[in-house]
């Protein structure tokens, strides 16, 4: 055989062969992707329901994932509503994937849900990098692979998202292997009545003026601009329509941000927020209270986008369950 | 397109296997431009123009400059030829800048008005392939270069793909006649096949190139985090964390740049050209002139011939020396970025050449004396160059004026605070491990001499299990949010 031939087969074979290694074990020790992303919501809407209890879900990203459902409903209790309350969070939650969920909330019947949304919910994130790229006169071909591994995605039906950062696993198989640390996944804190989104000890550590500028600042991403035509603003309509449709209220709440966080965005992109949702609000008939720059002075930080979970962040749980009471009295 | 991507894996496999099927010279040639102006299109798309608009106007004006016998002529061509270069670099990447300085300055004297930004996109590469251009244009009318009497191998030149967007910058007599070697060697018969993908050239450049995806991947992505984290808001941190930080960006951004230069040379290498080595063991500089003979060799080298030299370079006084050494090293700051933050970076390199030369010309038998040629006096001289190499990556990476002033106080006055440091330790587990490892490999390569060269000549079962191991590590560590390479913004 020619020796180039050779050399190329034997070049090509290598990274065929570490990518079936790569491969293999990440679909074997990565026990955090697996619970994320396999939770089964199934799990949780097919078990005994109190049908006696009245309940309260709160849904959302992972923004609303920090609100604490116990407290909660520990504080409605003291005001003499009895519900039990849930907190249906899910990371990285847009309306258009709560959309596909609808059926299995609808089956537990809720007495009301309460809805956090963000200015994520009507944007993306993008590489800081991506746009300085400049604007598009030609079709853009930066698209063709992409486009082409999710058709693969599609037609083949493999889920090519748990190689995308396989650094994490290779560290925690690392750790687990010479015993130095626990994995993240035994570190999570149970919380009650939150069956999606994973609560760790780190959620409740704030940080500090300096500590927040340096994780904007370091954070690759940056939200584009709020797309007035996004799919989520008409699957947040349909959503509220099919509870509406159900007899099930629906409060929408603007979820937290940062001071430094929201001085990041544009005046445009903060307009255009708040007008979506007010615009909801009047042709769906749903209220809305607007939190997403309510507590930018407060320490209660976890990062620009998240606040804190625990007993040092009760200003934002109070809101809540000062909006629950409010619209229960009305 | 960026290296580091599926994109370029499955470009590059499609070039050399259209490249082996091509049989005649003159298809190769065409097909090359062709995916190479793709290659750049794929992230710059309409600022595809300007490179096509820079290689048009310096072929024509560098074969006028040839033709022409009037100097005053020649010099009017070379005129328009720099002005239309360094004009595009200029208003693409100094226009906002320039209006900024401008604004300050007018509202200082209370003007009362302020020019809008042209919010500019900054063309990928442009720096480097109008830098190509120029040399080209240059050494011809210097008489040291017959212009080529083919745009086509000119366009190829100035477009080849590997080093198209961060250099290596080429020089055109290094470049243009490997287009001809085999057309020169074969009598003129057109129809030989320029390209041939050789056994030897093939296991170098895939070993070169995973050594550049090693150094980019697993060890500059893999450290980035620490340097943005620390270098994002530096105020409040304390000396052991921007000695870190300062450590880590200096191997970040060796790694990537080096990295980067290993993979367009080892792509180039496997097409059979030879690109000029970039980097040569920087960190292992026992002078600042030292360093700048291992560091980004192709853009020193271009400012050496084509602005130190031109300025007199050390033929005139030893004033004009030192003037022209800082005035050379302040425009290789400027030419990384416009703003203020490269231009203290360049200075400080311009303020070590001078210091270095006054200090070898002062004491003339420093350099051959017995503690200097030591094993002890050598590891004195790369610590001392090395601790200034670095105390000027500060500027380089903080763009904040306020910050790089605090950082460069903490890296200067030491002021170390135990718990800080432990909880940055404990932070960044992987960073620090990768820093130890990064050195001690260096320190490998150094001793050891030509580490790729040995690689390369291994038996090829044991070569393609290294190239399995670093494939693996590279995989297994990948980030999943790949930095840009840090050269590409220049």
């Amino acid at each position: 055989m020619n020796l180039s031939i050779k050399i190329s087969l034997y070049s090509f074979f290598a990274v065929i062969f570490s990518i079936l290694i790569l491969l293999i074990i990440l679909n074997n020790t990565s026990p955090q992707l697996s619970i994320s992303n396999s939770i089964s919501h199934d799990d949780f809407f097919i078990q005994e329901f109190d049908s006696q209890n009245e309940k309260i879900f709160l849904i959302g990203s992972s923004h609303v994932g920090r609100v604490n459902s116990t407290y909660i409903q520990d504080q409605l209790s003291l005001h003499n509503k009895s519900f039990d309350v849930y907190n249906l969070a899910l990371s990285a939650d847009t309306p258009s994937n709560r959309l596909k969920s609808m059926d299995n909330i609808l089956s537990i019947d809720p007495s009301l849900v309460v809805y956090g949304l963000g200015f994520r919910d009507f944007s993306e994130f993008v590489l800081k990098s991506e746009l300085k790229k400049p604007k598009n006169i030609l079709p853009d071909s930066s698209y063709i692979l992409p486009n082409i591994i999710s058709i693969f995605e599609e037609s083949f039906n493999v889920n090519t998202n748990i190689f995308k950062s396989p650094k994490i696993i290779t560290i925690q198989n690392i750790k687990i292997f010479f015993g130095l640390d626990e994995i993240p996944m035994k570190s999570q804190i149970p919380q009650k009545n939150t069956p999606f989104y994973i609560i760790v000890p780190g959620y409740s550590i704030p940080l500090n003026d300096a500590e927040l500028k340096r994780a904007l600042y370091s954070n690759p991403y940056i939200l584009s601009d709020i797309d007035p035509k996004s799919e989520n603003i008409s699957a947040l309509e349909e959503i509220i329509l099919i509870f509406q449709d159900n007899n099930i209220p629906v409060i929408l709440y603007s979820t937290p941000k940062s001071g430094l966080f929201l001085d990041s965005l544009s005046l445009e992109n903060k307009n255009l927020f708040s007008s979506i949702l007010n615009d909801i609000s009047k042709e769906q008939n749903v209220q809305v209270h607007f939190l997403h720059d309510k507590y930018t002075h407060e320490n209660i930080w976890n990062n620009n986008m998240h606040v804190i979970t625990g007993s040092n962040n009760v200003v934002h749980n109070d809101d809540i369950v000062e909006i629950i009471i409010n619209f229960l009295d009305e | 397109m960026l290296f580091n991507t599926l994109d370029f894996f499955i470009f590059f496999i499609l070039v050399l296997t259209a490249v082996a099927i091509i049989r005649q010279r003159r298809f190769q040639h065409l097909f090359l431009i062709a995916v190479s102006y793709f290659f750049f299109y794929f992230s710059s798309n309409y600022l595809l123009s300007l490179l096509i608009a820079s290689t048009v106007l310096d072929f024509y004006i560098a074969k006028e400059i040839w033709n022409t016998k009037n100097i005053k002529r020649k010099k009017i061509l070379l005129s328009i030829s720099l002005a239309g270069n360094l004009g595009l670099l200029g208003f693409f990447k100094y226009a906002d800048f320039a209006i900024d300085q401008f604004n300050i300055l007018g509202n200082h004297f209370d003007l009362g008005t302020s020019i809008p930004f042209l919010d500019l996109i900054l063309p990928i590469g442009i720096s480097f392939y109008t830098f190509q251009t120029i040399s080209y244009t240059v050494d011809v009318y210097r008489g040291h270069l017959e212009p080529s009497k083919s745009f086509r191998e000119f366009a190829l030149f100035v477009a080849f793909f590997p080093q198209l967007v961060a250099g290596p910058i080429l020089r055109a007599k290094d470049f243009l006649p490997q287009l001809r070697e085999k057309l020169n060697n074969s009598n003129g018969i057109s129809k030989i096949r320029q390209i041939k993908i050789h056994p030897t050239n093939l296991k170098i450049g895939i070993t070169l190139m995973a050594f550049g995806f090693l150094k980019k991947m697993f060890f500059a992505d893999n450290i980035a985090p620490m340097v943005n984290e620390i270098f994002a808001s530096p105020i409040g941190l304390n000396s052991f964390e921007i000695w870190m930080g300062t450590l880590a960006f200096g191997i970040q951004i060796y790694g990537d740049f080096s990295g980067y230069s290993d993979i367009a040379i080892g792509a180039a290498l496997i097409l059979g050209f030879k690109i000029p080595l970039n980097f040569n063991k920087p960190y292992f500089a026992t002078s600042p002139s030292d360093f700048w003979r291992r560091w980004h060799i192709s853009l020193s080298s271009w400012l050496r011939d084509y602005l130190y030299i031109p300025l007199g370079g050390n033929k005139k006084s030893p004033n004009r020396t030192y003037l022209n050494l800082a005035t050379v090293m302040l425009l290789g700051g400027l030419w990384h970025g416009a703003s203020w933050n490269f231009v203290i970076w360049g200075m400080l390199h311009g303020g070590y050449l001078a210091i270095h030369k006054v200090i070898s010309d002062k004491f003339p038998g420093i350099k051959i004396h017995p503690f200097f040629k030591s094993k002890f006096g050598k590891i004195i001289s790369i610590l001392i160059t090395q601790y200034f190499v670095f105390l000027a990556w500060i500027p380089f990476r903080v763009g904040d004026i306020e910050g790089m002033l605090y950082a460069i106080e903490k890296y200067v006055f030491l002021d170390f605070l135990t718990t800080q440091t432990f909880e940055l330790m404990a932070a960044h587990k992987l960073p620090i491990v990768l820093l130890i490892l990064f050195i001690i490999l260096n320190f490998i390569s150094y001793k050891k001499g030509n580490l790729l060269e040995i690689i390369s000549n291994l038996h090829l079962k044991y070569w393609v299990i290294i190239l399995f191991s670093i494939t693996v590590t590279i995989l297994f560590f990948y980030d999943g949010n790949p930095e840009n390479f840090i050269y590409f913004r220049f």
